[in-house]
């Protein structure tokens, strides 16, 4: 029962958090309302007994992504009278698109009955001891190679990033 | 016998070396010149090794390696290597004009600062094209089709400080997103409905299934009582019109063919590589690859884009005065002849002139760029003048009279004269044609007309290309003692000598070809070929046509050359010199393409959406003003229920077509955001389709 | 006691939806970062979710995992790249770019 409101409360978060993104006119705000999903949905993946997970989520979008994106936020907005407000375009499309999306999704979802699954049923449910252990042998063994690559795509990225923001003044130009 | 695999890989091997020599030595520009040149020498001999022992054994492909990519649950897509006639002697086409194109363009951008970055994207691009020819799956098809459009995007905008080449290579880069829809659409209906990327284990898949009165059946049960799962036989023609959709914007055709004229942007032996010889030649090649899963109704839709394809191209050829942009317009209307000889079933022939039209397109586009190089250096600074504008050339049979005489050799052939390439295939085509012409009705016979028809305006805009750019008599060029460098000459002389026709049939008559023996027939697993003809019954039909083709069109190509010795005689007769008149306006403006999106779809959109606005603001609102003046609370009511419901869809209706309009029809005020609603809503269609429909 | 698989989906649904929305509507190159950010965590749910129900080998997590550190990597991409074409064009409006300096 617990369980179940915890759900709810983080889900309707989430989602109130991501209309309030699609809604508001200022940026800011919708920075911050995205550190509010961010979170919520860390408390759900701790719901879907992935503790692990949830603490990078936090770690790796609260603490690194969504600082990436203010600061982004703030170095290229035009400050007007104090306020960044940003315009919308598309409006109709945009409802119309993710509404019908949504509700294909939802019928689909429904169509489904996942307690007929055979991998479902067949699924040890024993969650949570060793879970953190197990992940972490796993990484090291049957999936190091994507791990490694992550690690390698995650070093270039940042060269790549650095090197494409950093400002380079050549001869002639400037 | 030789292992086949040893020598894909080293063939493989070498670009791939190529490419990466470029971050070690791409500093000393000369080394790695030189080594990208010698090593893509090397693999056109690995790929005439490979085509000799292709063409020694046995015709059946072969899967000579494959392993498992991924794998979930009892699904998993491979990824391989196949090689059969086809491939083999694909790639050897591809090797032979990348081999001439880095020879030709060590001399051509032996000024250019960036020369490096340019070897190294040909390398890139010929890997990705060798490998489109040889992967074994349709996945892996599709991932080297993409790094092949990329590979052009690269080229295109190589020159990428001056705008108009970024924004050229963008617009190639999108139109070809939206074949790419249809791609990734076609390759879900085969995952969903065959099970497998592979082509083996589609064929496989296929031939166990039936197409029985508009119902498919594929097999669910093996053995003794097998079961079979029905299934509406119009997902076959979504495969294949997603498909057809792909190749329409990789090999430029009628709707999406707008990308290849700005692609001339690009360096003028990139357009040699990749926008006459090969890239464009993938889309080609894909259906020549997956003939089987077209059905006869998506090959009929194809063989008319094709007419009009070519029909336009030709067309709009006439009144052009950049030399690229006519060879331009000349590729796209080849490319839509091909594309023709598919959609009729004459599959050999459209490979057959993929063939030929490689060799002599890619001579054409390197000759044309020695003459701008020429123009370029021989001309004062202070006059600025357009070294690729025709008007300006003239009388470079004496200038240039190495170079003449194999320019003249590429666009004979591509003119269909007997005796060279050229004519070999258009003749396969044009038979093609004629074969389901004769069998059909009006329509078709329409089709095969617009096919004869652009023989004749192929050798008129040819002969205007020539006429202009050799004859005269401006004695400008007179006083420069210009010999033509070897590096820039040899290529193009092996591209001239390749389009005469003895490489490919000692006769005139196409059937005795060697090539077409050797490439055998297509692979026909569900259905016939279009009007429901068996392949040998489609050969002998054509037979009873050859002969009067062959004089029809060899004498379609002597009047035009009459005419055109008549016409282009003097300049002054050139029509697209009028330039009010109707006919070159519309050449020059390439039909009006972007006009005719404007006003065929946007305004009419935004009409309609005006019209459904003024009808729900007078008369549905007068009507239930009225109603409400009788019965008031019901009409309250009434109100409520109009403001929501009543406009809501009236709205809905209006903002929706303008929407479609404004996205679908603004080529030039389209934005991102704009792709992504085409793109998600295409998806949506897709998905609404296979939950609801199927 | 365990929440059932679909409200996972459909929580996951909902938000992938309304990040479809962000990134179609808002016109600020950053916002749209952000709703493509919304949509990857939404795919994430659903991947954790189908990870709860297989514990020995744990793909749903680890796939989420890798999802993660992609993000990350597209998030500095993508910000380095709003940031070069903010101080090329000083603006990061999508509408005006593709309209007026007709890049894309």
């Amino acid at each position: 029962m617990m369980i179940s409101i915890l759900f709810y409360l983080f889900a309707s978060l989430a989602i109130i958090g991501s209309l309030f993104i699609l809604l508001t006119e200022k940026i800011v705000y919708a920075a911050f309302s995205l550190l509010l999903i961010l979170l919520s949905i860390a408390a759900i993946f701790v719901l879907a007994g992935s503790e692990f997970l949830a603490v990078t989520q936090i770690m790796v979008y609260a603490g690194g992504i969504l600082i990436l994106l203010i600061f982004g936020v703030l170095m290229t907005s035009k400050l007007r009278d104090g306020e960044i407000l940003v315009p919308k375009s598309n409006k109709f499309w945009s409802i119309f698109l993710g509404g019908s999306f949504f509700v294909l999704l939802f019928f689909m979802i429904s169509q489904v009955n996942f307690a007929l699954l055979s991998w479902m049923q067949g699924a040890d449910k024993a969650v949570g001891e060793g879970m953190i252990t197990k992940l972490g042998t796993l990484l090291m063994s049957d999936y190091v190679l994507a791990f490694e690559l992550a690690g390698i795509i995650l070093l270039v990225a940042l060269v790549a990033a650095a090197l494409l923001a950093g400002e380079r003044i050549k001869e002639g130009t400037k | 016998m030789f292992d086949l695999s040893i020598l894909i890989y080293s063939l493989l091997g070498l670009h791939i070396l190529g490419l990466f020599l470029f971050p070690f030595i791409g500093k000393s520009k000369k080394l790695y010149l030189y080594s990208s040149t010698l090593l893509s020498t090397l693999s056109l001999f690995a790929a005439a090794i490979l085509f000799y022992v292709v063409y020694k054994g046995d015709s059946a492909p072969v899967e000579l390696v494959k392993w498992q990519w991924l794998s979930a649950g009892s699904f998993s897509i491979s990824m391989g290597i196949m090689v059969d006639f086809l491939g083999a002697s694909m790639a050897l086409v591809v090797a032979i004009v990348a081999c001439m194109v880095q020879w030709f363009s060590l001399s051509y951008m032996a000024d250019d600062p960036a020369r490096s970055r340019y070897f190294a994207f040909l390398n890139f691009f010929v890997l990705a094209m060798l490998s489109l020819v040889f992967s074994s799956n349709l996945l892996q098809t599709f991932i080297f089709w993409e790094l092949v459009g990329f590979a052009s995007w690269l080229l295109i905008g190589f020159w990428h400080h001056k705008p108009s080449a970024a924004n050229a290579a963008k617009k190639a880069f999108i139109v070809n997103r939206i074949g790419d829809v249809g791609f990734v659409i076609a390759l879900m209906v085969v995952l969903a409905m065959i099970g497998t990327f592979n082509y083996f284990e589609i064929i496989e898949n296929v031939s166990n299934t039936r197409v029985f009165s508009g119902a498919w059946l594929l097999p669910v049960q093996e053995g003794p009582y097998p079961k079979f799962q029905i299934v509406d036989a119009s997902v076959l023609h979504l495969a294949g019109f997603g498909l057809l959709l792909a190749v329409m914007g990789k090999s430029a055709q009628f709707p999406l063919a707008i990308w290849l004229p700005d692609a001339m942007e690009g360096p003028t032996p990139v357009s040699a590589l990749i926008h006459a010889a090969t890239m464009v030649a993938a889309g080609v090649f894909l259906v020549l690859r997956y003939f089987f899963l077209f059905t006869p109704e998506v090959l009929d839709v194809m063989a008319v884009i094709g007419a009009l394809t070519a029909f336009m191209g030709a067309y709009a050829a006439f009144s052009q005065f950049d030399i690229k942009k006519i060879l331009a317009y000349s590729t796209i209307s080849q490319l839509g002849y091909m594309v023709l000889a598919l959609g009729v079933g004459a599959w050999s022939a459209g490979y057959f002139h993929l063939v030929t039209h490689a060799f002599f397109k890619a001579g054409l586009f390197l000759g044309a760029g020695v003459i701008i190089h020429f123009v370029a250096h021989n001309t004062d600074k202070a006059d600025q003048i357009d070294p690729q504008d025709i008007r300006n050339m003239g009388g470079l049979r004496k200038a240039l009279p190495i170079l003449h005489i194999f320019f003249l050799l590429c666009t004979l052939s591509l003119m269909g004269v007997p005796g060279f390439s050229g004519f070999l295939s258009k003749e396969a085509i044009l038979t093609g044609v004629m074969t389901r012409a004769g069998e059909g009705s009006w329509a078709w016979m329409a089709i095969a007309f617009l096919a004869f028809l652009t023989v004749l305006m192929t050798v008129l805009y040819m002969a205007r290309l020539y006429s202009y750019v050799f004859l005269g008599s401006e004695y400008r060029w007179a006083k420069i003692n210009h010999s033509l460098s070897l590096k820039l000459g040899v290529p193009v002389a092996i591209l001239g000598l390749l389009s005469v026709g003895f490489w490919f049939s000692f006769s005139i008559d196409f059937s005795h070809s060697w090539f077409l023996h050797r490439l055998g027939e297509p692979l026909l697993l569900m259905s016939n070929l279009p009007g429901n003809l068996t392949v040998s019954e489609f050969t002998s039909i054509g037979k009873s046509y050859h002969t009067y083709i062959t004089f029809l069109s060899i004498g379609l190509v002597l009047i035009a050359l009459i005419a055109s010795a008549r016409i282009f005689r003097n300049p002054r007769h050139d029509i697209a010199r009028q330039s009010n008149h109707w006919f070159a306006k519309l050449s020059a403006n390439n039909w009006y393409a972007d006009m005719l999106n404007h006003y065929l779809i946007v305004l009419p959109t935004l009409k309609i959406s005006q019209l459904a606005q003024w009808f729900d603001a007078k008369v549905i609102d007068r009507l239930v003003d009225l109603f409400g003046v009788f019965v008031v609370v019901v009409s309250t009511i009434g109100y409520w229920f109009d403001r929501t419901f009543v406009d809501g869809s009236v709205n809905f209706v209006a903002r929706l077509s303008a929407g479609i309009g404004g996205v679908a029809g603004s080529s030039k005020n389209a934005s991102v955001q704009g792709y992504v609603i085409v793109a998600v809503t295409l998806f949506l269609i897709f998905l609404v389709w296979i939950v609801f429909v199927l | 006691m365990m929440i059932g698989l679909d409200h996972f989906l459909l929580l996951a649904a909902a938000l992938f939806s309304l990040g479809l929305a962000i990134v179609i509507a808002r016109r600020n190159a950053v916002m749209v970062l952000m709703g493509i950010e919304l949509m990857l965590n939404a795919s994430n749910i659903n991947l954790v979710a189908f990870g709860y129900h297989d514990p020995n080998l744990m793909q749903g997590q680890l796939f989420a995992l890798f999802v993660i550190v992609i993000a990350a990597a597209e998030a500095a991409i993508g910000l380095a790249i709003v940031m070069k074409v903010y101080r090329y064009y000083y603006t990061v409006d999508l509408q005006e770019l593709s309209k007026e300096h007709k890049i894309v």
